[in-house]
């Protein structure tokens, strides 16, 4: 089997000191580049051609996102393991639809950077397991928003209250345009609120989208 | 107030005194009207119980001296009857008739003559003549023919000039009888004087003139004028009543008068005799008119000092009400004097706003501060129209200042306003005015405010400075956390994962010295991963690189997926509307405000969930903080001090609330107990160039 070809790019020379003797230690990796910059690590890979290439996220000159974007487009077999200090979730999704193939957090790097390369290496998906269950969470509530569909029928005025509550009124500006007093609107809201299942403001504003109840608030906006 | 005192007091003493004496006359005028009027009264019922008195006293006079003359009369008769029954006459002896006779004549003085005559009325005796002489009829043969027809005493009239007396003369004559046959008539001759002796003993009231007639009307005596008088007829009025009745009153023209009122009685068996006491209406009536005269007199002047009394009263009146309202302006004037030394002290400008009139007045301060233009007078007030009131307003300001003065207008509420003017020398100027409606008992004048125009130009510049500084001070803040977190991640956090990778590689190296040197590595990895994960934390609290890299969206996500797994609170976020990046402070300010909201929920809510909402509009954002907690008495929480269960006042709202403040932003709290709490917040988001 062939020697795995990694390039790799950090601003941080401590850091790329470290990855630099664990990569050399496994015998089955050639490190086959370095840069410390994001500016020369596009022509430093493009002229390597590894086939894992582990970018440091922020970098200074090209960052991590434009520079996965700009390797997987311009080098089609070079395969870009993200390594990075950031642990939100949010950063991850940018970076695969960009075209990451791993994603690892440094502070687990020690550990996990070998099994990492060899998983990306093979043609897989690597995502540090501190953060693989954030990147799956947002469709969880949506799901719960799709489930509330077989619930009792709301009345006009349940049906109303929800629909200004999705739109951010508060109850005291719910009641002024209903001309019903605050206690009739929270008792509605309640009630509507347990019909469908519903136990949140968020999760009442995700069932009046999916109900195409806030288009008109879009175009107002 | 001592000012007004010490100037007010010793002209109203004045004015009081003059005011005292003013009253005492009146008084004394108003005392004097009935006294007057009732002592006229009471001189006109003297007077007419004094006239009375005299007509009384008058009849009196008039009986008495009838019955004297009456009695008189009869006593001369008397006698007259026994001399006819004197045994003279038997024979008859006319010598010693004769001779009796002139000794009765000496013994009565009034009788002028005694004569007997013959029943043909031939005399026979007549004392003025000798016995011889021959003697003519006698005279008054009425009187005759009346003794012989009746054959009783008669008295006679007046007679005419008797030819043997010479003098006017009443007879009394009485009938000699002898043996039922009358032989002679004896009479007795009376002196008219002797009648009028009597009238005058009896003594007529003062001013009243008697006379004595005979039954013909003629007079036989009188108090006044009897020479001319004597034996005349009287008038046509006195022959009238004595032909009507046998005494009473008449009124007619006398000697005395042309109207003389007269009282007579008849005389009892004097062949109708009569007498009358008369007396000028005029006179008899001199002190009634005179207490008439009194009376009017008492009535004109009471109505003078009526008159008198009235404008007394009048002029009193006006007097004080002047002094009154001499008192009410000096107090006003000092009270306005007080105002206005109060307003000017405080550099405040007084104003006036009739909206009734469509006017402005305002004092020269209050005109320069509201920056009117044209001319503004020092020390004088400056008038203009509503519109140029309003023009001088900066447009931003002009209707939010119209809407609250037309709402003090409508409700009579106070009216408190901070606006700008448009300053013509430098930018627009910060004023406030204070004011209200009016309250003069009870009504107000529609349509007209009061109010305090004063400089806060100082203090909203102030205020903005401040504010200036607070969002420096912020922005400093977060740009230092933001230095040092990007410092934690990217140096501390990149040397300790050095750190972490080089003890990676030690590992493998000392694998084979044995178990301690192994265990040894492990320890100081686990050191090195825990302070990576307390770097990163500290650096997410300090600032999150999410909310700079990503946007609110994500770094909001995070934070709140970061402490729902914290503190096992669940969370849930939704993030509405426009997915364009605000400006920087207000992504930082929204997600400060969320931060602060869940320590809140955490400390006080003891909430199962909590649900976060973002609402990106054209202008402004809208998040909503909602947890599920026990909530609390917003208005309970409103006061300082009003904490208590359940849930305690939130402190973390003061710190959102600073936050807002610098953005121009407003919180809403919609709390109950047992219902939860939803902060409401909305930021203006200033439009991208």
């Amino acid at each position: 089997m062939d020697r795995i070809r990694v390039a790799l790019a950090d601003d941080h020379p401590i850091v790329l000191a470290g990855i630099r003797t664990l990569l050399t230690a496994d015998p089955e990796i050639d490190l086959v580049g370095e840069a410390t910059s994001g500016r020369d690590a596009l022509p430093m890979i493009r002229a390597a051609g590894p086939d894992v290439a582990v970018i440091d996220v922020s970098m200074p000159g090209l960052n991590g996102l434009e520079l996965t974007e700009r390797v997987t487009g311009e080098c089609p077999g070079t395969r870009v393991l993200i390594l990075t200090v950031h642990e939100d979730a949010a950063y991850v999704q940018p970076l695969l639809k960009a075209g990451a193939r791993g994603y690892l957090l440094k502070r687990s790097a020690a550990d996990d950077l070998l099994r990492a390369v060899h998983a990306v290496a093979a043609g897989g998906v690597y995502l540090d397991p501190s953060i693989a269950g954030h990147a799956l969470d947002p469709s969880g509530a949506a799901g719960r928003a799709e489930a509330a569909e077989g619930g009792e029928a709301l009345s006009p005025r349940e049906t109303e209250t929800l629909r200004l509550i999705a739109q951010g009124f508060s109850n005291k500006e719910i009641a002024r345009r209903l001309d019903v007093s605050v206690k009739s609107v929270e008792t509605y809201k309640a009630r509507a609120a347990e019909k469908l299942g519903l136990r949140t403001r968020a999760e009442i504003i995700r069932y009046a989208a999916a109900r195409g109840w806030l288009d008109a608030l879009a175009l107002r906006t | 107030m001592s000012i007004r005192r010490t100037g007010g007091v010793p002209g109203g003493e004045h004015h009081l005194s003059r005011g005292n004496g003013r009253t005492f006359v009146a008084l004394v005028f108003a005392a004097a009207i009935p006294v007057l009027l009732l002592s006229g009264w009471v001189a006109t019922l003297m007077a007419q119980q004094q006239r009375d008195l005299d007509r009384r006293a008058a009849v009196a006079s008039a009986t008495r001296v009838a019955e004297r003359v009456a009695s008189d009369l009869a006593s001369q008769v008397t006698v007259l009857e026994a001399e006819a029954a004197s045994a003279t006459l038997d024979t008859p002896d006319l010598a010693a008739f004769y001779a009796e006779a002139e000794r009765l004549r000496q013994a009565h003085p009034l009788w002028e003559t005694v004569e007997l005559a013959g029943p043909d009325g031939g005399q026979v005796v007549n004392l003025l003549r000798s016995l011889d002489d021959t003697l003519g009829p006698t005279s008054d043969r009425a009187s005759f023919d009346a003794v012989v027809r009746t054959g009783k005493p008669v008295i006679g009239g007046i007679g005419p000039v008797g030819t043997v007396s010479g003098k006017r003369l009443v007879a009394l004559r009485v009938p000699v009888i002898r043996d039922g046959v009358l032989r002679y008539v004896l009479s007795v001759r009376l002196a008219t004087n002797a009648v009028s002796s009597i009238l005058r003993d009896a003594g007529a009231p003062e001013g009243w003139v008697g006379t004595i007639v005979d039954a013909d009307g003629i007079t036989i005596a009188r108090t006044r004028a009897e020479a001319e008088e004597l034996g005349q007829p009287a008038n046509a009025a006195l022959q009238a009543a004595i032909r009507r009745a046998p005494q009473g009153f008449y009124t007619g023209p006398t000697l005395e008068g042309a109207n003389v009122e007269v009282v007579y009685r008849t005389l009892k068996d004097t062949g109708g005799w009569s007498v009358h006491f008369g007396m000028p209406v005029a006179a008899l009536n001199a002190p009634v008119s005179r207490s008439y005269a009194v009376l009017a007199g008492g009535s004109v002047l009471s109505i003078g000092l009526a008159l008198a009394l009235v404008g007394l009263v009048g002029r009193d009146m006006a007097q004080r009400r002047a002094g009154e309202q001499a008192r009410f302006t000096l107090a006003l004037r000092s009270s306005e004097e007080q105002g206005a030394v109060a307003a000017e002290a405080a550099e405040l400008g007084t104003l006036r706003w009739d909206a009734g009139r469509g006017q402005v007045t305002a004092s020269a301060r209050a005109a320069t501060l509201l920056g009117w233009r044209g001319e503004v007078a020092e020390g004088r007030e400056t008038e203009t129209g509503l519109a140029g009131a309003l023009g001088a307003v900066l447009a931003e300001d002009r209707a939010r200042l119209d809407d609250a003065i037309g709402r003090s207008l409508a409700e009579g509420g106070p009216v408190d306003e901070e606006f700008r003017v448009a300053d013509g020398t430098g930018g627009p100027r910060w004023v406030r005015l204070a004011g209200r409606a009016p309250q003069l008992h009870g009504e107000a004048p529609a349509g007209l405010i009061y109010g305090v125009v004063s400089d806060i130009e100082p203090r909203k510049r102030a205020e903005a400075e401040r504010l200036e500084l607070l969002r420096r001070l912020g922005e400093a803040q977060e740009n230092e956390q933001r230095r040092i977190a990007r410092e934690l991640h990217d140096q501390v956090g990149q040397t300790v994962t050095g750190l972490s990778l080089g003890l990676k590689s030690l590992e493998r190296l000392v694998a084979g010295s044995g178990p301690e040197a192994g265990r040894h590595v492990q320890w100081l990895q686990g050191l090195a991963g825990e302070i990576g994960r307390d770097i990163h934390r500290a650096a997410v609290d300090l600032r999150p690189t999410a909310l700079d890299d990503l946007g609110l969206c994500e770094a909001l996500a995070t934070l709140l997926r970061e402490w729902s797994r914290r503190h096992g609170i669940r969370a849930d976020l939704e993030f509405l509307g426009d997915a364009a990046r605000v400006p920087a402070p207000v992504e930082t300010a929204v997600y400060r405000i969320v931060q602060e909201a869940l320590t809140d929920v955490l400390k006080h809510a003891v909430a199962a969930t909590v649900s976060v909402a973002v609402e990106h509009r054209t202008d402004a954002m809208r998040v909503i903080v909602e947890d599920d907690g026990i909530g609390f008495d917003a208005e309970h929480a409103a006061r300082p001090g009003g904490a208590g269960a359940p849930g305690k006042p939130r402190l973390g709202l003061s710190g959102i609330r600073e936050r807002l403040a610098l953005l121009d932003g407003t919180l809403t709290l919609e709390t109950s107990p047992g219902v939860g709490t939803a902060l409401f917040v909305d930021i203006p988001v200033p439009q991208a160039a």
